[in-house]
């Protein structure tokens, strides 16, 4: 606010900057590790799990701002302002991957998501957007007081807040499987589960992503999911591990119905940010099938290993499907992709990175997509359990629907007969965005190519996770 | 002690009552009314578990603060002050009976046969141990909530003003 | 006579909690949405007011506080919102939960 409209520049080159410089404590951290470390009397706590986790959001941060520059400029948004919130929501999911006491995580959790609320109405004059803000906060702020109502219940049985004392004070007392710690789980799944957005709560989800900025949705669909992810997993492991049985089965039914309504609504949608709305409902229930299964068998290692995996790639690829929305939605300017017939010829370079991406969420070998659903598939089947392969299956036919709407995309925009010539308009395609295809592309196919490294991070994070 | 219990028991039943006419009444005045009302005799029934700091809070900081916002949307949204049968969701009513109905049993259920009836403690002022405690244990979230109240501040300033200030700024 | 116990407490924040949930369910102001999400979280304060007496010990009370300060800052975002809203289309009024379209 303070600095005349030409030099906002430098806020983005500088959060760009701070950004890039946090990774270095990582790094070091990284380095140096022995032993998880623990801080505010086991409140908090430093482990590989949780700098891993640090570091992807930290690049989802970055990537987002890239994408950011030229779209907040163009629009006369607030910059400074809309660069600190993000900030603010990178802020609360490193302190949710690294919290062990159920205040710090409730403010981690609020503090991700509370700037998101105000970045989604961001674009002030949109009605559209107006309503996705408004929903997305009411219902936001309704999974807040659920969550927190698990946690007072959890509070009010074993009076203790940090997760280790309360998890031995329930197997102490044998109160695992006793129906207050189910109805505290059940309140806790539902609240994150709007964060998530996993089936029966994420009506508002496709609204929202419609009307923000799309930075934001890209965000929103990839960090806050991550968030909520990360919350969820640090809670049942550590918190309800003893009554896995039972979340287990709940988490199943869930994770079913997400793939499979998420799919199937995707299959009619025109708009593209809606199709990813979608699309991103559905990978959210293969993110939290293996959770569900490793309730169930009790092998939370492997469930973690898997959803982990599974996250980080998923977060490179959506962030790329955002791109090339961005890209193509600007040229065309409809926000209906059956007209975007041909546009791939215009800028073969944007049409080959789109291509790359959605077959990439479809699971296509050899890009990432499929990796991440091969390890999935592999935790389901391994479980030797009965419902995991029938999780299994469930996930398998999914992925041959998915296929059917991420295909449909590529073959418009390279196959289809363009349906108005405008030879003159440029395909506008500015540096910031070529860095963030470049980065995501070059993840998408490594990740595919050779696995190896992502796994290496995904058993890391499992098997260094502190208590 | 009786008076004691017939007061707390006076509370119970008037809090409750107070919260239902948050929900039902179709005039959006009253229900922040009520809802101060509530708050109120929530904050009475700390005081009566000798919880005072965090009565205070909650009087200084909901009513004081929460509700005239509310207060304040009301009058900013002109929304229609006096009887407005457009506040429901007649199709919704049904369902959300059974459904609050079929929770709140589930819930007191489970509570009720989750903790042992023991009495509760009502005795011991604790403030200066809060503050204590409050930074030093939990001095990491204390610091975090000032991010969350921050972000919230510059969020809700730059959301809610007019957008002529843009336009001022280009002239500058 | 009738003592004072802890069920009391939880089973008036269980009453309290499904009150606001109902509200929830059948209102379509956002406002009143919001003040029903209020006594939700108000049920929250109680119960973790009476867990803390209950084991006479401090920590569900900072608890309050903290859900305090979130609930305030949770209602500057709601408000901002809702200005912003209303400078468009003039009421406050939404179907939050019916998906509006497909």
């Amino acid at each position: 606010m303070i600095l005349p409209r030409k030099s906002k520049y430098y806020v983005a080159a500088f959060a760009l900057l701070g950004t890039l410089f946090s990774l270095a404590p990582l790094v070091i951290q990284w380095a140096n590790y022995t032993s998880p470390i623990y801080a505010f009397e086991n409140s908090f706590v430093v482990d590989k799990f949780s700098i891993i986790l640090k570091g992807l959001f930290i690049l989802i941060t970055y990537l987002t701002f890239l994408l950011s520059i030229n779209f907040i400029e163009s629009d006369k948004y607030y910059q400074g302002e809309y660069y600190y919130l993000l900030l603010s929501s990178l802020l609360g999911a490193l302190i949710v991957s690294s919290s062990r006491d159920l205040l710090t995580i409730f403010i981690g959790i609020e503090l991700a998501s509370t700037p998101m609320f105000l970045l989604s109405g961001w674009k002030k004059g949109d009605r559209k957007s107006n309503e996705g803000a408004i929903k997305f906060f009411l219902l936001g702020v309704l999974s807040a007081s659920l969550i927190l109502y698990g946690f007072s219940l959890l509070y009010g049985l074993s009076g203790k807040l940090v997760f280790s004392e309360i998890s031995s004070h329930l197997l102490s007392a044998s109160l695992a499987n006793s129906p207050v710690v189910l109805l505290s789980a059940i309140l806790v799944i539902s609240g994150i589960g709007f964060k998530i957005s996993v089936v029966p709560f994420h009506s508002w989800a496709p609204d929202t992503y419609e009307g923000a900025p799309l930075p934001v949705t890209a965000y929103l669909s990839v960090s806050s999911k991550a968030t909520g992810f990360v919350a969820l997993i640090i809670l049942l492991t550590k918190v309800f591990a003893g009554s896995g049985s039972s979340w287990g089965i709940i988490l199943v039914i869930i994770s079913g119905l997400t793939m499979t309504l998420g799919n199937l609504v995707a299959l009619q949608q025109n708009n593209p940010v809606r199709l990813l709305a979608y699309s991103s409902i559905s990978q959210a229930g293969f993110i939290l099938a293996p959770i569900a299964i490793s309730g169930i068998t009790g092998d939370y290692q492997d469930g973690i290993f898997a959803s982990v995996t599974y996250l980080i790639i998923y977060a490179f690829m959506n962030l790329g499907a955002f791109l090339s929305v961005h890209l193509f939605s600007n040229y065309a300017g409809s926000t209906n992709f059956y007209e975007w017939g041909g546009v791939a010829r215009k800028s073969p370079l944007a049409g080959v990175l789109t291509t790359v991406f959605f077959f990439s969420l479809a699971g296509i070998p050899p890009l990432g997509g499929w990796f991440a659903k091969f390890v999935v598939f592999r935790s389901l089947l391994g479980s030797a359990n009965s419902i995991g392969i029938a999780l299994g299956v469930v996930g398998a036919i999914n992925a041959v629907i998915a296929l059917v709407y991420y295909a449909r995309i590529s073959k418009v925009i390279w196959m289809d007969e363009p349906k108005s010539i405008n030879e003159e308009k440029i395909f506008q395609f500015e540096n910031p965005l070529k860095v963030v295809g470049v980065f995501t592309v070059l993840i998408t196919f490594v990740s595919g190519i050779f696995p190896g490294i992502f796994s290496y991070l995904g058993e890391v994070s499992s098997i260094f996770f502190g208590n | 002690m009786e008076i004691f219990e017939i007061v707390t028991y006076f509370v119970l039943l008037l809090l409750v009552s107070t919260a239902v006419r948050v929900v039902t009444t179709s005039n959006v005045i009253h229900a922040a009314i009520s809802l101060v009302f509530t708050l109120a005799l929530t904050s009475v029934l700390f005081l009566l578990l000798s919880t005072e700091f965090v009565a205070l809070v909650l009087v200084l900081v909901y009513i004081g603060a929460v509700i005239v916002l509310f207060l304040f949307g009301i009058m900013i949204t002109r929304a229609p002050l006096g009887k407005n049968a457009e506040l429901d969701n007649d199709k919704n009513k049904k369902l959300g009976a059974a459904i609050a109905g079929s929770i709140f049993f589930l819930f007191s259920y489970i509570l009720v046969n989750g903790f042992d009836g023991e009495v509760i403690i009502t005795s011991g002022s604790s403030t200066e141990l809060l503050g204590e405690i409050l930074l030093s244990r939990f001095v990491f979230p204390f610091e975090l909530v000032s991010f969350v109240l921050l972000a919230a501040l510059i969020g809700g300033i730059t959301l809610a003003r007019k957008d002529e200030a843009l336009i001022d700024e280009d002239q500058v | 006579m009738f003592e004072v116990t802890t069920d009391w407490y939880l089973t008036l924040s269980a009453i309290l909690f499904s009150i606001g949930f109902f509200g929830m369910m059948i209102r379509k102001n956002a406002l009143i949405m919001f003040m029903c999400i209020e006594l939700m979280l108000n049920a929250v304060n109680l119960t973790f007011i009476s867990a803390s007496k209950h084991f006479g010990q401090i920590d569900g009370q900072i608890a309050v506080f903290f859900v305090l300060v979130v609930a305030a800052a949770e209602v500057v975002v709601g408000l901002a919102i809702i200005v912003s809203i209303f400078r468009k289309q003039s009421s406050a009024s939404v179907d939050v939960l019916n998906v509006s379209r497909g």
